[in-house]
C-alpha cells in the first residue's frame, strides 16, 4: 500500500506546508537554502555564532581543502559534535563524496576496521579524535588523513551531484546485529529531511539544541539537516552535563531527544520545581526507542508538545510521525506520504525514496524480499492508519538511551576467550526496576581444568572484565554470571534467549 | 557548618530516591562502596541525572571530570567534598 496521508500532514503542518519542497541533492538544497537564510544564525558552538552565509563560506573553503588533497569517493568523518563536523560533512557531501559518519568514541582498531569496511579513501578527524587515527596512519597509507580544522583561502563550488549518488553511510546493527553501514543516497536523505518537517507546526526558523550524536541518523538527519533545511539556528552542546545551563542561555524552542533524555529532564523538573528546559521550549521530537505515553502527557502539562515517531537508519530516519498522538496512546503515528508499506505476518515491510541503497560491509541477503526492506519490527495499524509497534523480530537490544546493542556482536568478543564455551548478553532488571546489560557464560571445562587450584569463577570474571572494560561504555555489561550448566537450547541447539525485559 | 561525609551520602541518597522512588529498599543500602553501574544499574543517562541533580543540590559544577571517572558512590562523594572544601 502507498501511504495516502498527504492531506492529513498538510493539516497538521499548517502554514509551513507550502515552504516544504524537495531537492534532488543535498548540494542543491544547501546552495539554495544557505542563500535564502544567509543572514540568519545557522550554528552556535563554543561561544561563537555562525550565520548561514559564514557557514556556506567555510564549507566552500573546506571543499578546497578536500579537493586540493584529491579527495573523492567515500570520506570517513571521525569528528565529535562540533562546528567542524557540520562544515566537513557539508563540504564532503556537496563535493559529491559519500560521508561515512563514525561514532567519535571508536578506538583505533575500530576506526581502522570501519574505514576498511566502508572503503574510505579519506579519514577526516578532529584534534580530540586524532589518537584514534594512529592505526590508519600506520597501516593504511592509501587512506588520506585530514584535520577537520584545516581551512583554505579559496572557495570551491559545489560539484554537480545526482540524487542517486551516495550521500552518507551510517553505522547500524541492521536486522542481524552485525555491524555495518547503511548507504543512503542524496534522494533518501532529502526525503528523510522532508519527512522530518511534516506534521510539526511552525517547523521553520526555530531554535534547536543538539544533544544527540551526529553519527546517529536521528541526530544527523532529524536534527542537523532538518535544522539547516528549515532556516533554524542550532546550538551544539559541547558536553551534555551542561545541557540545562546551555538551554538557559540559548533558549531552544525545539529539541530532538531519545526518551531516556526526555524522561531525565522531566524528573529533574519535578524535583527542582521548575522546567529545566526553560519556558522557550515548545516542541520535543522523540524517538529512536519506545516512547512511553506518560511522557507525552507530562510534557503537555508543561506546555510542551512531544511528538513520538518511528524510524530506522535504513530509512534515513522517519517512517512515521505522530502529529496529534495524544488521542492515540502508544501509536508511532501515520506513515509519511508516498511511503510504500505492507504488513507481512505482522512484520512491517517498506519501500520508498527514503530507503537505503543497501548495506556496506556486510551482506544481508535476508534484509530484502521482492524489493521490500523487511524492518524486523512487528506492527499493527488501526482503522485510522496509525501505526503501533508490537514487538521486534530482530534480537537487537535498544537501550532507553536509543543506543543499539547487538548481543551477537558482544558475545563474539566474550567467546574469544578460551575459557568460555558459550555466552549470552541480555537486558536484565534489578530489584528497583532499572534495566542494565548482563552477561551469562558457560565455562569451557577442558580449559578451566588447566587452571589448577585457584578460584576458577574469579579468574573467568577477571578475564571477561578485561574485555568488558575495553568496550565503549554503553556496550559494557553491568553484571557477569558464570553458569554451572549449559543454556536452555532450541531443537537446533541455538540458545533460547532470555526476554527478561519484554 | 560544613557538611560531613554522612550528610553528603544522605543527600545523594535523596537524589537517587527522587529519580526512582520504587528503589527505596536498594537505595537505603547504598554506601561509599556501592558501584554506580553494577550496584545501582545506572545508565549513561542516569549518570547525567545524578551529576546534574548533584550540581543543583550542592551548588557545585562537575567541570573537570568525565562521567567515566566516577565508578562508585564514594567517588562522587570525594568529588563533592573536594569542591566544597
Amino acid at each position: 500500500m502507498i501511504a495516502n496521508t498527504l492531506e492529513q500532514y498538510r493539516n497538521y503542518t499548517g502554514e509551513c506546508f507550502s515552504r516544504i519542497k524537495s531537492y534532488d541533492t543535498i548540494a542543491q538544497m544547501w546552495e539554495e537554502r544557505s542563500k535564502e537564510y544567509a543572514q540568519l544564525v545557522a550554528i552556535e558552538y563554543d561561544g561563537k555564532s555562525y550565520t548561514y552565509a559564514q557557514l556556506a563560506e567555510d564549507v566552500a573553503k573546506y571543499r578546497t581543502v578536500l579537493k586540493s588533497k584529491g579527495v573523492s569517493g567515500r570520506v570517513a568523518l571521525l569528528i565529535p559534535n562540533s562546528y567542524d563536523f557540520v562544515k566537513a560533512f557539508l563540504a564532503a557531501v556537496t563535493l559529491g563524496c559519500t560521508a561515512a559518519v563514525l561514532p567519535a568514541h571508536l578506538d583505533e582498531k575500530s576506526v581502522f576496521g570501519v574505514c576498511r569496511m566502508f572503503g574510505a579513501s579519506t579519514l577526516v578527524y578532529a584534534d580530540a579524535t586524532e589518537g584514534a587515527t594512529a592505526l590508519v596512519a600506520k597501516a593504511a597509507p592509501d587512506i588520506t588523513l585530514i584535520n577537520a580544522a584545516e581551512t583554505a583561502d579559496e572557495l570551491t563550488e559545489a560539484a554537480d551531484c545526482k540524487g542517486s549518488d551516495g550521500c552518507t553511510i551510517i553505522m547500524t546493527g541492521g536486522t542481524t546485529g552485525k555491524p555495518k553501514g547503511a548507504l543512503l543516497s542524496n534522494t533518501a536523505v532529502m526525503q528523510g529531511i522532508i519527512n522530518s518537517c511534516l506534521g510539526v507546526p511552525g517547523t521553520f526558523e526555530q531554535r534547536y539544541m543538539l544533544v544527540l550524536p551526529l553519527s546517529h541518523v536521528f541526530g544527523l538527519i532529524r536534527n542537523l539537516l532538518a535544522s539547516l533545511y528549515s532556516g533554524c539556528a542550532m546550538y551544539i552542546c559541547r558536553d551534555n552535563k551542561n545541557m540545562f545551563r546551555d538551554a538557559a542561555t540559548f533558549r531552544p524552542t525545539i529539541m530532538v531527544l531519545v526518551p531516556a533524555l526526555a524522561e531525565m529532564a522531566l524528573t529533574l523538573s519535578k524535583k527542582f520545581g521548575r522546567n529545566m528546559w526553560g519556558d522557550s521550549l515548545k516542541t520535543i521530537i522523540c524517538g529512536a526507542a519506545n516512547v512511553p505515553q506518560y511522557l507525552i502527557e507530562e510534557y503537555a502539562k508543561m506546555g510542551i508538545s512531544l511528538y513520538p515517531g518511528y524510524g530506522l537508519t535504513e530509512s534515513a530516519n522517519l517512517v512515521s510521525g505522530n502529529p496529534e498522538n495524544i488521542n492515540k496512546p502508544g501509536s508511532v503515528g501515520l506513515i509519511f506520504p508516498g511511503m510504500e508499506y505492507k504488513i507481512v505476518n505482522d512484520e512491517l515491510w517498506l519501500k520508498g525514496k527514503n530507503m537505503m541503497d543497501g548495506y556496506v560491509g556486510c551482506e544481508e541477503p535476508d534484509a530484502y524480499e521482492d524489493g521490500w526492506f523487511k524492518t524486523g519490527d512487528l506492527v499493527r495499524m488501526d482503522e485510522d492508519g496509525f501505526l503501533y509497534i508490537t514487538g521486534r523480530i530482530k534480537e537487537i537490544i535498544v537501550l532507553s538511551t536509543g543506543e543499539n546493542i547487538s548481543p551477537a556482536e558482544l558475545e563474539a568478543k566474550f567467546n574469544s576467550l578460551n575459557l568460555i564455551q558459550d555466552s549470552q548478553v541480555f537486558e536484565d532488571m534489578n530489584d528497583s526496576g532499572n534495566r542494565f546489560l548482563a552477561l551469562e557464560v558457560v565455562p569451557r571445562a577442558t580449559e578451566t581444568a588447566k587452571l589448577g587450584d585457584i578460584d576458577v569463577n574469579a579468574k573467568i570474571i577477571e578475564e571477561l572484565q578485561k574485555i568488558n572494560q575495553s568496550l565503549p561504555t554503553f556496550q559494557r555489561v553491568a553484571k557477569i554470571t558464570v553458569r554451572t550448566s549449559d543454556f536452555e537450547r532450541t531443537p537446533s541447539m541455538k540458545i533460547v534467549r532470555y526476554k527478561k525485559c519484554q | 557548618m560544613p557538611m560531613n561525609r554522612n550528610d553528603i551520602l544522605e543527600k545523594l541518597k535523596e537524589i537517587l530516591l527522587s529519580a526512582d522512588e520504587s528503589s527505596r529498599d536498594v537505595i537505603h543500602l547504598v554506601n561509599e562502596n556501592t558501584n554506580l553501574h553494577t550496584g545501582l544499574g545506572l545508565s549513561s543517562v542516569n549518570m547525567l541525572y545524578l551529576i546534574i541533580a548533584t550540581e543543583e543540590v550542592f551548588g557545585i559544577y562537575f567541570d573537570d571530570i568525565g562521567l567515566n571517572e566516577l565508578q562508585t558512590v564514594g567517588d562522587v562523594m570525594n568529588y563533592i567534598e573536594g569542591k566544597l572544601s
